[in-house]
């Protein structure tokens, strides 16, 4: 007989799988971070106040991943996706790899996957999981103002990186305007 | 923000307006005049469409997922093993070393497992063998969550009191100390009434919960009431009153003494724990449960607790009210 708790979050359990798989980049882990943020949530379940268990389940995912980040950093001490170690490459100060000069299935994921995790994890819960500025504050902890911001950020780093190929066929675009 | 504000702006001012307004972030009279905009202007028309471009190739290259079948049925173990919903789990059971002692009730959760398919690891695993390194996990989480004195007694009354109120008392100061930390955050509110007068702050809570918290006075000591909120905790509404010593916060916690619960009444002493850098008192009186959580030192804490168990005689809680 499910719980309370399977019943209000077992449902949600492809998102938490999605928002892990592209945090994590890694499948197994993916899967760890999920159960241990299952794990988690039925420690935390007494304090759940209702209402959105998806996204309630979310945070602790993120926050599970976050944690299994910084571990795994501390243990391999390197920091692959710094902030500042990957701005300047990917700002259009710098050539773009070829690898971005056409749609291929993987050059948009890879550029989310390369986002630094504060910009990835909002792009993800905008463009993948739907949630509104207000929901992704609430998820990641932050104010809406800054979810704007890192939403901005992000998206003008992954257009400048993709700049060669999202922007011909956007310009085509009959609803562009840009005739 | 008025339609003359947008018509004043730039182009490159209304730039960071686009993706908010793909977003469907913006009010509808904002949204109205950068439309107007964007009719009228090429340049801004293209920003939007190459925005628009990215949400669709980022939704079309990481679509939503579904998890594999072996994580579904290796988090459903891992939940139904938990030693908070499986009290009559002993915690050493857990233990990787010793897996042929795990209890067969923990064991026969899903009957009909097949063979996990996709992962070579998982393949070449028994599930069993897998899922109890989890409930070593979960151990230790508990075990380094409660680092204090009094763990032991604590995770006995997880057990013992779990089959009556299916909620351990483990689970319920993490609950305690991650409410605690919530109301903290700058995005979360500390306080539903702010008043330093606790015949302020006791009414509120008429109507809202099922019984009226009793509130103390303790400003002349050093702890100053801040104000009380609603919290939901235990799968009940409880009451938070709010202290303040210096630029620390203290939440008390209160609410009834679950009647039906194996342990109800039973700890009138004070337990102390200290999980993630916050210490945590715990006590029975007057038929209700307390929990103090701060990041005041221990023997702060410890004096709060004392002053709110007794409550110093004095103008402030004995003279009768000058308004």
């Amino acid at each position: 007989m499910p719980t309370a708790f399977e019943a209000a979050v077992l449902p949600h359990l492809d998102a938490a799988y999605t928002l892990a798989r592209y945090l994590l980049r890694d499948d197994e882990d993916a899967r760890d971070a999920v159960q241990d943020a299952y794990l988690r949530a039925l420690r935390y379940f007494p304090g759940f106040r209702g209402g959105d268990a998806r996204a309630w389940l979310l945070t602790i995912v993120r926050n599970t991943c976050r944690t299994r980040r910084r571990r795994e950093r501390v243990t391999a001490r390197t920091a692959p996706f710094d902030d500042d170690l990957h701005s300047p490459i990917e700002s259009d100060a710098a050539p773009l790899p070829p690898a971005y000069d056409h749609i291929g299935d993987v050059s948009v994921r890879d550029a989310v996957e390369r986002l630094p995790e504060e910009f990835r994890e909002v792009v993800l819960l905008r463009e993948v999981h739907g949630y509104s500025y207000r929901e992704i504050g609430e998820i990641v902890r932050v104010p809406v103002g800054t979810v704007m911001s890192r939403l901005s950020r992000a998206r003008q780093r992954l257009r400048d990186a993709l700049a060669p190929s999202v922007t011909p066929t956007a310009s085509r675009d009959p609803d562009g305007a840009a005739v | 923000m008025t339609s003359d504000a947008i018509a004043a702006m730039t182009c490159d001012q209304l730039a960071p307006m686009l993706d908010p307004f793909l977003d469907g972030e913006l009010d509808a009279a904002t949204r109205r005049q950068l439309a107007e905009h964007l009719e009228r202007c090429p340049r801004c028309a293209d920003r939007l469409a190459r925005s628009r471009a990215l949400g669709v190739a980022i939704r079309e290259q990481c679509p939503a997922l579904s998890a594999p079948d072996d994580l579904r049925r290796r988090v459903q173990a891992a939940i139904r093993q938990d030693p908070s919903t499986a009290p009559s789990l002993s915690p050493s059971v857990a233990l990787p070393a010793a897996p042929s002692s795990t209890p067969r009730a923990a064991l026969d959760d899903p009957p009909t497992l097949p063979h996990p398919r996709s992962r070579q690891r998982s393949a070449s695993t028994p599930w069993a063998r897998r899922a109890v390194p989890w409930l070593a996990a979960a151990t230790v989480l508990l075990a380094v969550g409660g680092g204090g004195w009094t763990l032991g007694t604590a995770h006995e009354r997880a057990l013992a009191s779990g089959a009556a109120r299916g909620i351990g008392a483990d689970a319920v100061r993490d609950a305690v100390v991650a409410s605690h930390l919530r109301s903290l955050e700058a995005t979360n509110h500390l306080v539903d009434v702010v008043s330093s007068d606790r015949h302020t702050v006791k009414p509120w809570f008429d109507g809202k919960l099922d019984f009226s918290p009793t509130v103390v006075d303790l400003a002349g000591d050093g702890f100053r009431l801040i104000g009380g909120r609603l919290d939901y905790l235990a799968g009940r509404p409880v009451a938070a009153l709010v202290y303040g010593r210096g630029r620390h916060v203290i939440n008390l916690f209160v609410w009834p003494i679950d009647p039906g619960s194996a342990d109800g009444g039973a700890h009138a002493a004070v337990t102390g724990t200290a999980m993630r850098g916050y210490n945590v008192r715990q006590w029975d009186a007057g038929g209700m449960t307390h929990w103090a959580v701060s990041d005041v030192a221990a023997p702060d804490l410890d004096a709060f607790v004392r002053l709110v168990r007794q409550p110093p005689v004095s103008p402030a809680t004995s003279a009768p009210e000058p308004r």
